[in-house]
């Protein structure tokens, strides 16, 4: 079955990039059923100008970020659920510092603007091509090239701030 | 170390999603049974295809002779016979719908017809009747005698799927709010929130105006479905030609940065009735349970900065249309405003720091409609003069 097939060989990387913008294995999961729903849906329309990776991973973004707006959430990523770092593979010892770095990275990247944060995580985790993101991001190849300097700037500067920046200084009552 | 590749060890790490076989499995089962599921909606073997036909034909003469048993049946209330009417013609495409006409048109254009006697005949075929009678066996029981068949005619039913199926749109109905006219009780004009979707999944969504007038002759049927003047239905048809252009950059999209200090939220309404006469609201409060529903719900909405020409319009729209200004402030220093929502009737919100007259500042990329209602209820629980 050509829909199993196309399942088999991509979900994984589809549920660990919808993984990586929710932080939620369940929802994850749902998300990523969806984004293989809608491909189903519009496999007659898929003209092939991008891999079936990329095209896959376009369908997952769209999928993701109307769940976000659906579920009225502002920030786009949520790399800050330390559960998740208390999951993973790090050893407790030994490791420690390499734990503190990462905490430390998915903090930083929290904390960067929304187009930062795509790019990244496409270009850098999803190892997508210059053209791939551009597909996948809607934007032109000169414009993921500039984002992407633009972006490492920003990670390096955030990531080496001292003690870092208190959690906003929007001061809500609630 | 160079910025590009300082980070790769810690980029590398987080490439290391795990996920269950399990988990894996189950959401694969999932889908399957959906795709399934969509299969044999789309598959209409033969003799569904005559059944189909069969019930047509069944309900069809039923509506036109009410039975014993129908009599006896609870009617629906008009609200229902509306909000089912929408469903219909608000989900969509309706593939058997196109799929029913494809095959008349095929029989049509395959058949060669010289005269009338033989244009008559193609008329009594399988093809012609599944079709025709379709729209009975969709809608027949909601309108009042005779009303359908001229809203067949103008095109005025089902009359968003043919363009749905040529864009490669779905559309889906997401919300209504049915409003009774104070003064023509069986007039209805529904706000209805609509969605539609690319095979990409992008999405946008539309908000619309539609008439209905139920038929004093036969109570519960509608007598009169219109779209009404400036309704928003053709520029439905629009997005759902020129989707594309109306996909939102992403880019361009943020929410409200409402980045004040304040324990008081005060508003001014503005409601004009329909003879004209306006009627002013207005109150403050520093109840936290009163003010957090009401920032959580307009916090959040996508918003761009406004237009040259967004302004003007809503400077010529401010003094005319119901509207209701938020302020922010301090119960200590009421006098000075920070921060200014404006939410028009027609549901864009505007959003700009200190006090501003609501013309000026970041604009909701879409209307909301339902959300204008909501937060308009929450404000006169507090107003000074309810």
């Amino acid at each position: 079955m050509e829909m199993e097939q196309l399942y088999k060989d991509h979900s994984d990387r589809v549920y660990s990039y919808i993984y990586l913008l929710v932080r939620h294995k369940e929802f994850a999961e749902d998300l990523t059923q969806e984004t293989f729903y809608k491909a189903y849906k519009g496999l007659n329309t898929f003209n092939k100008q991008a891999s079936t990776a990329t095209w896959l991973l376009k369908i997952a973004r769209n999928v993701t970020y109307d769940y976000f707006r659906r579920k009225r959430v502002i920030q786009f990523f949520s790399f800050d659920k330390v559960q998740d770092l208390e999951s993973n593979a790090l050893s407790p010892e030994g490791r420690f510092e390499q734990k503190e770095q990462l905490a430390r990275m998915y903090d930083s990247l929290r904390k960067l603007k929304k187009d930062y944060q795509e790019v990244l995580l496409l270009r850098k985790i999803q190892e997508c091509s210059i053209k791939e993101t551009a597909y996948i991001l809607g934007w032109t190849e000169a414009k993921v090239k500039m984002k992407m300097t633009r972006a490492l700037v920003a990670l390096k500067k955030e990531f080496h701030q001292e003690g870092g920046r208190a959690n906003g200084t929007i001061k809500r009552i609630r | 170390m160079e910025p590009s590749n300082e980070f790769d060890e810690l980029f590398e790490e987080m490439k290391d999603v795990e996920r269950s076989r399990e988990a894996k499995q189950n959401t694969w089962l999932s889908l399957k049974s959906r795709i399934e599921a969509k299969r044999k909606r789309n598959i209409f073997p033969a003799f569904i295809a005559l059944a189909i036909v069969a019930i047509a034909s069944f309900l069809f003469l039923t509506f036109s002779n009410p039975s014993e048993t129908e009599q006896s049946a609870e009617p629906l209330s008009n609200e229902e016979v509306i909000r089912a009417v929408l469903e219909i013609e608000y989900n969509g495409p309706d593939r058997e719908l196109l799929r029913l006409m494809n095959d008349w048109m095929k029989l049509q254009s395959e058949t060669v017809t010289n005269n009338q006697e033989e244009y008559d005949q193609l008329l009594e075929s399988k093809e012609y009747k599944d079709y025709i009678n379709y729209y009975p066996a969709t809608f027949g029981e909601y309108f009042s005698e005779g009303v359908l068949a001229s809203l067949i005619n103008a095109n005025l039913v089902f009359k968003y799927d043919h363009h749905l199926e040529d864009a490669g749109i779905e559309m889906h109905l997401e919300n209504v709010e049915i409003k009774q006219e104070k003064d023509h009780p069986n007039i209805y004009r529904p706000i209805i929130e609509v969605s539609l979707t690319n095979s990409e999944g992008q999405k946008i969504y539309h908000t619309l105006r539609e008439e209905f007038i139920f038929s004093t002759s036969e109570p519960g049927k509608i007598g009169s479905y219109n779209g009404v003047k400036d309704g928003g239905g053709l520029e439905l048809q629009q997005k759902i030609k020129y989707f594309n252009t109306y996909v939102v950059n992403d880019e361009d999209v943020k929410t409200p940065s409402i980045d004040v200090s304040f324990d008081t939220l005060c508003f001014n309404g503005r409601t004009p009735d329909q003879q004209g006469k306006v009627e002013f609201k207005s109150g403050c409060t520093s109840d936290t349970n009163q003010i957090q529903p009401i920032m959580t719900r307009i916090d959040n909405l996508f918003v761009k900065e406004t237009t040259e020409q967004e302004t003007r319009e809503r400077g010529e729209l401010l003094p005319e249309i119901e509207n209701y200004q938020i302020y922010l402030t301090n119960e200590a220093d009421k006098g000075t405003t920070l921060y200014t929502i404006t939410l028009y009737e027609d549901g864009i919100l505007v959003f700009a720091p200190d006090s501003n007259i609501g013309i000026v500042g970041d604009i909701t990329t879409k209307p909301h409609v339902f959300l204008y209602e909501e937060i308009k209820l929450m404000l006169d629980e507090f107003a000074d003069n309810e």
